[in-house]
């Protein structure tokens, strides 16, 4: 374990820590420690054998509906952020460095480049949050990852055949939401790179993580600590994040949202909440607003489309394992501001 | 993680912290559950059935990996706090190792309003197919349109939903019920057909499963339904394997 010990003689106060559980070695120690993982897998699924409903059958109903939509967002996103951490540990560690002198070197045009770099990347917009990780860990700049995060969840293969799917080419819809995105995406882009010093947009926690990635032990000894880096860091934050959109939905009926339905100007805003609240996945959410499309006017869907891919409570709940909450701040502005002009703008010319 | 708490105040620790693999016990968690689930036949309970062997596939696959991980002790070099993930393990073993798994019921109904946002557009590609697959979707739209109800008035069918009271509480009216998901039961909207029995409360309770046989009828000049589902019987039933229509 040789990096273990360079990483240690790094942080002296961790000494102690690291005397008093001293590493197995060799292979006993990984067959003892494998043993161990399934040890928790059997105890994990022997709990959910025996959990017996009484225990919780004073839940008000209230309750049980907050748990079921919270976990639903939570199932429905895990698998892509595990498919994003799995394409990012790719990036980070397999992908050889001669792959990344093909993005141009001007950077309006880097930018242009990496909005759609998702084509090549199809995950939805939290399995982006730790493939831009890896692409900053790879020397990626902090404008040019949020242009990615931004345009990817939309500029991807699975989310235009679904809004084509759902809209056609009706009412000018998709295209709307192809160029709106990457407009804003470019945007983005371009006020982060004007920020003066942009390491303090990054929480330094992460920042840390940028310092700490030396390249020490195998490739594989390295994709398994950024798989367990990864998980750590994104897992806590996407439960927050599920959890906190489950209750808002409990918590704001939806019907007094779409009475605003309406109103040219109102109606914009509501879907933006919306899309905000109901934290989809952009590769789906085209299907869920075809069944407000004829209680809204089309600007609205644009913008539902165009800012819930972008930023949502479940998005933001990731991205701030990364970001300083100044940062999403700003991002939130960018985006809400240039979805809600392109949503009205859409109302005034149709 | 007591080395966590001395470390806050000089934020965070250079290069190299180590924090202990939290991540790989939180993957451990999801992906149990998700596989128990689906097993089980419960995922749809929470996502649409074309997620499932997605999700299921990157479950075990994400469950390998960490208990991989784990065996070779690799630590998290960055990341979270320790007592943010320890109670993220204990909310993740709460809420999906412990508490049932269970259908959205009346409380979101209520939130919701039942055919708040019937999409009219698709039912006039219904009409002339076979009414018996139509599903209580395809009726809700059909009922709220008054130009397609009028070729189903005295159609009889059998549909399968959950009991719903409606918005003024009526004595004599039910709406039988199913949520419709789109991804996943976050973004589930309620669409329900208007079911006549008076002092229906006495006999059914809001979110029992019913089953009910009977035919389409006029309704009065009250609500936006043009037709009423008037029964011939009403059986309780378990809730089925697939409570959500998709």
């Amino acid at each position: 374990m040789a990096q273990r010990s360079a990483v240690s003689a790094v942080s002296h106060d961790h000494h102690e820590h690291d005397h008093a559980a001293p590493p197995p070695h060799g292979a006993r120690g990984v067959a003892l420690r494998g043993a161990i993982g399934l040890a928790a897998v059997a105890a994990l699924l022997a709990l959910r054998l025996v959990a017996d409903p009484d225990w919780t059958s004073w839940l008000p109903a209230a309750g049980r509906d907050l748990v079921t939509l919270s976990l639903s967002v939570l199932l429905e996103s895990l698998p892509f952020v595990f498919l994003g951490i799995a394409i990012s540990i790719l990036v980070q560690i397999w992908l050889p460095d001669r792959a990344w002198r093909l993005l141009p070197r001007q950077p309006t045009l880097r930018r242009a480049a990496l909005s759609v770099l998702g084509v090549l990347f199809p995950v939805c917009q939290c399995g982006n949050v730790p493939l831009a990780r890896g692409l900053m860990l790879r020397g990626l700049g902090v404008g040019e990852t949020l242009t990615f995060l931004v345009a990817a969840p939309i500029l991807n293969p699975v989310t235009i055949i679904t809004t084509y799917q759902a809209f056609g080419f009706d009412r000018g819809i998709l295209v709307s939401r192809i160029v709106g995105a990457f407009v804003i995406a470019n945007l983005v882009g371009w006020v982060f790179s004007r920020h003066p010093a942009p390491s303090t947009l990054l929480t330094p926690s992460f920042e840390a993580a940028c310092a700490a990635d030396e390249h020490t032990g195998g490739r594989w000894r390295r994709s398994a600590e950024s798989f367990a880096t990864e998980t750590t860091a994104m897992l806590p934050a996407l439960v927050a994040g599920s959890f906190l959109a489950g209750a808002i939905q409990v918590g704001v009926p939806r019907d007094v949202l779409l009475g605003l339905g309406g109103h040219p100007v109102l109606s914009v805003a509501v879907l933006m909440l919306l899309a905000f609240v109901v934290s989809l996945c952009s590769n789906v959410d085209a299907f869920f607003i075809l069944a407000f499309a004829s209680t809204f006017a089309t600007g609205g869907i644009v913008a539902f489309l165009v800012f819930g891919a972008m930023v949502d409570i479940k998005m933001l709940a990731l991205l701030r394992t990364t970001y300083t909450t100044r940062a999403l701040i700003l991002l939130t502005a960018v985006v809400g501001l240039c979805s809600l002009v392109l949503g009205l703008g859409l109302n005034l010319v149709l | 993680m007591s080395s966590d708490s001395h470390h806050d105040h000089g934020h965070r620790a250079g290069p190299g912290r180590h924090v202990p693999p939290w991540g790989l016990l939180l993957t451990l968690i999801g992906s149990v559950s998700i596989l128990w689930l689906g097993t089980t036949g419960q995922l749809g309970l929470y996502i649409h059935p074309r997620y499932f062997v997605f999700t299921e596939v990157t479950a075990a696959l994400a469950a390998l990996a960490a208990v991989a991980a784990f065996a070779v002790r690799a630590a998290s070099t960055a990341g979270g706090r320790g007592w943010t993930a320890g109670a993220t393990a204990v909310v993740l073993v709460l809420t999906l190792l412990v508490i049932p798994p269970a259908t959205l019921s009346n409380a979101t109904v209520q939130q919701r309003s039942v055919n708040a946002s019937v999409d009219t557009g698709d039912t006039t590609k219904l009409v002339g197919t076979d009414p018996s697959n139509f599903t209580v979707r395809d009726w809700a739209g059909i009922i709220a349109d008054p130009g397609s109800a009028a070729t189903y008035a005295g159609q009889k069918v059998t549909l399968v939903g959950f009991v719903s009271p409606t918005a003024s509480g009526a004595a004599d009216t039910f709406f039988l019920t199913r949520f419709v998901i789109t991804c996943c039961a976050a973004d589930a909207v309620p669409v329900g057909v208007p079911v006549t029995a008076s002092r229906w409360a006495d006999t059914y309770s809001a979110d029992q499963w019913v089953k009910v046989t009977g035919s389409f009828v006029p309704a009065g000049d009250s609500g936006d339904a043009a037709l009423v589902l008037k029964p011939q019987t009403i059986a309780v039933v378990p809730q089925p394997a697939q409570p959500y229509e998709g």
